[in-house]
């Protein structure tokens, strides 16, 4: 089956006899980095929109209806590296940027830029798909940069979820996270 | 006041383990228009909202007080929610044998209330539903730490059927009739049926079965209520009394019709042969707690010095992958 395809008329309760996502097994701190790393060689910038650079990479973003995209939605790389993003529109936007960073985790991480075919959908409680959320916030916030927004902002979460277009919880949990680095706001 | 998108691993275990709740309502009978009279009269209805909210739930705590004579286990029972002139209180069962003991305080402490306040034409109305978690329906974080929040379908319906319920008439969920006729209680000689009724927006529509506990076939009645019934006498027409074995088949195959969208309740700890857990139970409910890890769990319990990083050099490889690949000539 080709993109193209599920694009046109994805089917309901999606299932794929693609393999799931294998953990790499890395630390959170070098995926951490890598993430943002990868961010500015792709010419990411935090805050704007991710589908772009999605579509950069050879792959598509559709946002179906819940029987569509299964309540979370799901990441499929086929062979040859195309991929889609299917997101359900119940999140809202800044909890499907997340999701998007997420499965690009997956697609840098678990599938090596489209070597490795695969099917995620979200299944929690498996290292790969933390892996995949340490990921999305490597790339959607860096290190360095975030800190500076977080003085900046000066306490206010709504003005740092306007600059990244996140949720207050991402960012609560960037700025956790960034703490256990050793990272310091001031 | 904030409601979190994340929470610990502690509060995670807390809201998805398995329990049966029972939630018990009770509300001012035609509050809007009775606030509109005090006003009018001059009167202070904030005295009688302030009296039912501090005086009915020390009624009902002291209706509760455990009494080893009624009483082989009191759950606590808890105010839940303050809904303008309502108020939800919710109670864990663990044992099935509680739950007749508590409906029926529940219609006393209401009678009481309508004994103490007819004078003043502020009686309540009683409504009570069960709900079973996770599976049917979800505990999720509140707006503080450790507090809890509730949602699901037998919590939507419960809210519903409120408007069926009358100071006579103390409405109660399919699960929760069929639990009372499980258990052969002699609350279910009072259970009467007001049939069918249409259910907006859940259930697909269906119309729901509503049955309810009739408030005056119980000692200590208001005046009213005594009034009532004597005109029944003249009349002869009073509501009848259901078959309660009857009753409990008929709730089983129509809950089991509404394919998964409510289920029969069972205790959620010791079990009970009355009450078996449905079949393919703990398939849903883990497929109910990996949607609660992914939706409200921040960390899992990797921590961030767990794991090896690679040997070989990923982010030049990476990068390499990036460049586009190179035009044919």
């Amino acid at each position: 089956m080709k993109i193209s395809d599920v694009f046109g008329d994805p089917p309901v309760g999606k299932k794929s006899p693609l393999p799931k996502p294998v953990s790499t097994g890395w630390t959170k701190k070098f995926i951490d980095e890598l993430a943002s790393k990868m961010a500015a060689e792709v010419g990411y910038r935090s805050g704007e929109a991710l589908e772009p650079i999605v579509n950069e990479l050879g792959g598509k973003v559709f946002t179906g209806t819940v029987p569509e995209t299964g309540s979370t939605g799901y990441l499929e790389v086929e062979e040859g590296g195309e991929f889609l993003i299917a997101l359900s529109p119940i999140p809202g936007t800044y909890r499907n940027n997340f999701t998007i960073a997420h499965e690009l985790g997956h697609y840098f991480l678990h599938s090596k830029l489209g070597e490795k075919p695969l099917f995620a959908t979200r299944q929690a409680g498996d290292r790969a798909e933390w892996e995949a959320n340490w990921f999305a916030a490597g790339f959607l916030m860096p290190a360095e940069e975030f800190v500076e927004e977080w003085k900046k902002a000066d306490g206010s979460i709504g003005r740092l979820i306007n600059r990244y277009q996140l949720s207050g919880g991402a960012i609560e949990i960037r700025k956790k996270t960034l703490e256990e680095l050793g990272y310091r706001f001031g | 006041m904030r409601f979190p998108e994340s929470i610990s691993r502690k509060e995670y275990e807390q809201i998805t383990q398995r329990s049966l709740r029972l939630f018990l309502s009770v509300d001012i009978v035609n509050s809007t228009a009775l606030k509109e009279e005090y006003r009018e009269k001059g009167q202070s209805w904030l005295e009688i909202a302030h009296s039912f909210y501090t005086k009915f739930p020390s009624m009902l705590a002291s209706a509760l007080d455990p009494n080893p004579r009624m009483f082989v286990s009191t759950p606590e029972v808890n105010p839940w929610k303050a809904i303008g002139d309502e108020l939800v209180f919710v109670a864990r069962i663990e044992v099935m044998d509680e739950i007749p003991r508590l409906v029926d305080a529940f219609r006393s402490v209401s009678n009481r209330w309508n004994r103490d306040y007819e004078k003043s034409e502020v009686v309540v109305k009683a409504a009570a539903w069960l709900a079973g978690f996770p599976v049917a329906n979800s505990v999720i974080p509140g707006d503080a730490p450790e507090r809890f929040d509730f949602t699901g379908s037998s919590i939507d319906i419960g809210f519903r059927l409120c408007r069926f319920s009358s100071p006579r008439r103390f409405v109660i969920s399919a699960e929760l009739a069929y639990a009372l006729t499980t258990l052969e209680a002699e609350l279910a000689g009072d259970l009467r049926y007001l049939g069918r009724e249409p259910m907006k927006g859940v259930l697909r529509g269906r119309s729901y079965p509503v049955f309810w506990i009739d408030m005056f076939a119980s000692p200590d009645l208001p005046a009213f209520a005594k009034i009532e019934l004597l005109e029944e006498r003249v009349t002869g027409a009073s509501p009848k009394p259901v078959k309660p074995a009857e009753t409990r088949e008929f709730l089983r195959e129509w809950i089991a019709s509404t394919g998964g969208g409510i289920s029969l309740p069972f205790p959620p700890g010791k079990a009970d042969p009355r009450f078996p857990i449905p079949e393919n139970y703990d398939e849903q409910e883990a497929a109910k707690l990996s949607e609660f890890e992914r939706e409200f769990l921040s960390e899992s319990g990797i921590e961030s010095n767990d794991g090896t990083d690679p040997d070989e050099d990923v982010f030049t490889d990476f990068t390499n992958r990036l460049k586009p690949p190179k035009k044919e000539p």
